[in-house]
């Protein structure tokens, strides 16, 4: 029985018929996949067609919530967007926080799931049980921003909480995201599946609420958290915190493609200087007390009146370290025009590095760029590409794809320079950092921070220590590295699955203080269902493994693709911490050999085996990668 | 009997309203043992092309255009706190007194009759315990007005030493 927390429904949205159904969430489901990223990753293992493009208007795409998104569950407010990514091929979803998440649970539904293609453009509106499909052809080109206040409009209702594509997802551009708010983004190339299937935007009106079986004790914990779990400085400086520590030394983890780590300039950038000249106000998400977001507004000077939110730590890198600019407001005009667009800032800012060193490197000519010169520190020619990707346009036309296809389809060697994992790219360095690299490489999603969130920085040191031995903690330790990098995915896939900031509850370290068991209360509190900290930390593994099941069998993957560029092997670290350090192929490959063994996976197909699967009560995917071979 | 009110006093950064709706959340709780702001008695409006976050709620007028233009005088204040009390029997859920206020602090929730405003929380305003920015006051205007004369004060005497 459901008591709380869930909103008890399921939306079915056939975007060919145009028909609308409800179902009920089944507790059973609920309780073995949990909500947000579980049950969408389950929904997309059952539902997706195993041989058909992530294109095809049959796959799914699913929004989804978590039974604590909308509580007072301090950061709840959380959605996820899943989908086959056609970056990767294999598995794809991204999670943002805001608004959307809360106001869909407040309506009452957990999931929404969108099937088929519209014959022209439309948007969801969803107003608590009425649901309808709305004309969307007269924001089709819209930016997201525009769109969002377009529909606000239409609709009559400021309070109106909307998830959007910008001309990049209409153009089923790979490296487009979904935008909610002013900056709000699930990336990961979800952007061009929403696009894909004509959807211009799914807008939402909640009244209804969000009971919690056991109020007392609910609300003493959150009542808890709140107050015991601050960080003044994040809410002082934001994510771009970070800044500071690379500015200390003069070198950046993330800069000119990765191939140096000079970079000067980045003092003209970290967020004090935001601070002082363009900070507007803060901004937090929902229900959230740390407030790491903050909005600018830019009154004097070139890039006069640009005003948004942002930029988060990643923009920063994409659109400041990176291309080497070390304009502050430049960095925020392509920080707002990102967002404006509908590209993901971190991909995007990526590829564009990416093509500014085959430009540096005489790969790319001033012909073949379209007349732009695409030196290190040209702001402008980084404005001019993060539109021409968005609308495909001129090199946007092929830098769009996304850094592994565009890299093929430059050719002449532009593969050396390219740095991805499984068709996603990553923006830092990891040489010298193990635990960085496991993690990027095991990610069920393609290269990515968040799986295993910074295995290296963030650990829960004691733990580590007591569990997986001293050397699992140190940067270029191997030992222990493997069953460490499992137990930290496992451990950060609870708030996915709870619909909660990640951020919120890594940075703030309650999950270094939280065990299993109490995050198992916080649900049992919230739901009614019972539930002990094994048994969730056994369904954040079950969610782990349906998605590398799903790699595996739609996504092809297998152990070679679990690979970095040869470059970071090849070429050595120029200065900071990890001066002179490369990765050994040798080190690298006993990393995996333990975190498969650690896993129960196949070490050389990367399959889930039977017997974990088993374990883990799914029979049936056992069966069904069975008959695959 | 001394009025108190919320109020939003937001000094320097990062000490500002961040549009975070934990007021609301903390609110809908403590009436309705539900998570659902749209039941909220303090509301963030939110202005997002504009970069704006501002919590409103009752200001405990001490002439109350609601209860003026009540035609069933269904709004009582004749208790200690002097806050709004609707007696339910005698609404008639006109909105007159939604219209009348100036602030949007009074209104009738959606899939309810009576109108609802700020009860203080029996002088316990949840919204201000729980307030993480630490933005939302309970205070009384003379309260108010005493600390803008210490602050006047303040800078008047520095300007005097130097």
């Amino acid at each position: 029985m459901l008591n709380g927390g869930y909103g008890g429904t399921i939306l079915r949205v056939n975007l060919d018929t145009k028909e609308i159904i409800k179902e009920p969430l089944d507790p059973e489901l609920a309780g073995t996949f949990i909500g947000g990223r579980g049950i969408n990753s389950w929904l997309l293992y059952r539902e997706a067609l195993p041989h058909e493009s992530p294109f095809h208007p049959r796959n799914p795409l699913i929004f989804g919530v978590g039974p604590l998104t909308g509580t007072m569950l301090p950061a709840a407010s959380r959605f996820t967007v899943t989908a086959r990514s056609p970056l990767t091929y294999g598995h794809g979803d991204a999670n943002a926080g805001g608004f959307f998440g809360p106001e869909l649970k407040l309506a009452g539904y957990d999931h929404i799931i969108f099937k088929g293609k519209s014959s022209s453009p439309v948007y969801l509106w969803i107003e608590n049980d009425r649901v309808e499909l709305r004309d969307a052809r007269y924001l089709w080109g819209k930016d997201t921003w525009e769109t969002q206040e377009l529909i606000r409009k239409e609709l009559g209702d400021e309070d109106i909480q909307i998830a959007c594509i910008g001309p990049a997802g209409e153009n089923l551009v790979r490296v487009a995201c979904i935008i909610h708010g002013l900056k709000r983004a699930a990336a990961k190339a979800m952007g061009p599946i929403m696009g894909s299937k004509n959807l211009k935007a799914v807008a939402v009106r909640g009244t209804k609420g969000v009971k919690v079986a056991q109020p007392d004790e609910f609300f003493q914990i959150c009542a808890r958290i709140l107050k015991q779990y601050q960080r003044k400085d994040l809410t002082l400086y934001g994510t771009p915190i970070s800044l500071f520590y690379e500015a200390k030394t003069g070198c950046s983890w993330a800069t000119k493609n990765l191939q140096t780590t000079q970079f000067p300039g980045i003092k003209n950038i970290t967020p004090d200087k935001f601070n002082e000249k363009y900070l507007h106000r803060l901004k937090a998400c929902f229900g959230c007390s740390l407030s790491c977001g903050r909005t600018y507004i830019i009154k004097e000077g070139e890039f006069q009146g640009v005003k948004g939110e942002g930029p988060e730590l990643a923009a920063c890198w994409s659109w400041g370290t990176q291309p080497q600019v070390d304009n502050l407001a430049a960095v925020l005009k392509s920080d707002a025009l990102s967002n404006q667009m509908g590209v993901d800032c971190i991909e995007t800012g990526d590829v564009i590095a990416f093509a500014m060193e085959c430009y540096e490197k005489g790969i790319l000519s001033r012909e073949e760029t379209g007349g732009l010169d695409l030196s290190w520190g040209n702001y402008r020619a980084v404005h001019t590409l993060i539109e021409q990707i968005a609308r495909r346009q001129g090199i946007g036309e092929i830098l769009g794809e996304g850094m592994r296809i565009a890299a093929q389809k430059i050719g002449k060697g532009a593969e050396y320079y390219c740095r991805h994992i499984k068709g996603q790219s990553f923006p830092a360095e990891m040489r010298g950092k193990h635990g960085s690299v496991l993690g990027y490489l095991t990610s069920t999603r393609g290269a990515d921070h968040l799986r295993g969130i910074a295995v290296d920085d963030l650990m829960p040191i004691k733990y580590i220590q007591e569990h997986f031995g001293e050397e699992a903690l140190k940067g270029e330790g191997v030992k222990g590295k493997g069953k460490a990098t499992k137990w930290v995915q496992d451990m950060t896939t609870i708030p996915d699955l709870f619909g909660v900031c990640k951020i919120f509850y890594v940075l703030s370290a309650v999950y270094t203080d939280f065990t299993p068991d109490d995050f198992a209360r916080i649900y049992t509190t919230a739901t009614g269902m019972e539930m002990s900290g094994e048994e969730l930390f056994r369904a954040s593994e079950r969610i782990y493994n349906v998605e590398q099941a799903f790699n595996v069998k739609v996504g092809g993957f297998s152990r070679k693709d679990d690979c970095l560029p040869d470059r970071l092997f090849e070429e050595q670290v120029d200065g900071g911490s990890a001066k002179g350090k490369t990765l050994k192929r040798d080190a690298v490959e006993k990393l995996l050999d333990e975190y498969y063994e650690a896993r129960g996976w196949n070490k050389s197909t990367t399959a889930p085996s039977r017997q974990t699967l088993e374990r883990l009560g799914l029979k049936e995917v056992a069966d069904d990668l069975e008959k695959r071979q | 009997m001394v009025r108190k009110k919320v109020s939003l006093q937001e000094g320097s950064f990062p000490v500002q309203c961040s549009g975070c709706r934990i007021c609301e959340l903390v609110c809908s709780f403590t009436h309705y043992e539900i998570f659902n702001p749209a039941l909220s008695r303090i509301k963030v409006a939110k202005l997002e092309s504009e970069l704006i976050d501002y919590p409103v709620t009752c200001r405990q007028c001490s002439n109350p255009p609601c209860q003026k233009v009540c035609p069933t005088n269904a709004i009582e204040r004749d208790n200690p706190l002097r806050v709004n009390r609707i007696n339910e029997e005698r609404c008639i859920g006109c909105g007159e007194c939604v219209t009348a206020c100036p602030f949007g602090a009074i209104f009738i929730p959606a899939g309810k009759n009576s109108p609802v405003s700020c009860d203080l929380c029996e002088g316990e305003p949840k919204c201000v315990q729980f307030c993480p920015m630490k933005v939302l006051t309970f205070t009384s205007d003379e309260d108010l007005a005493r600390e803008k004369r210490k602050k006047v004060a303040e800078a008047e005497s520095k300007n005097q030493e130097v």
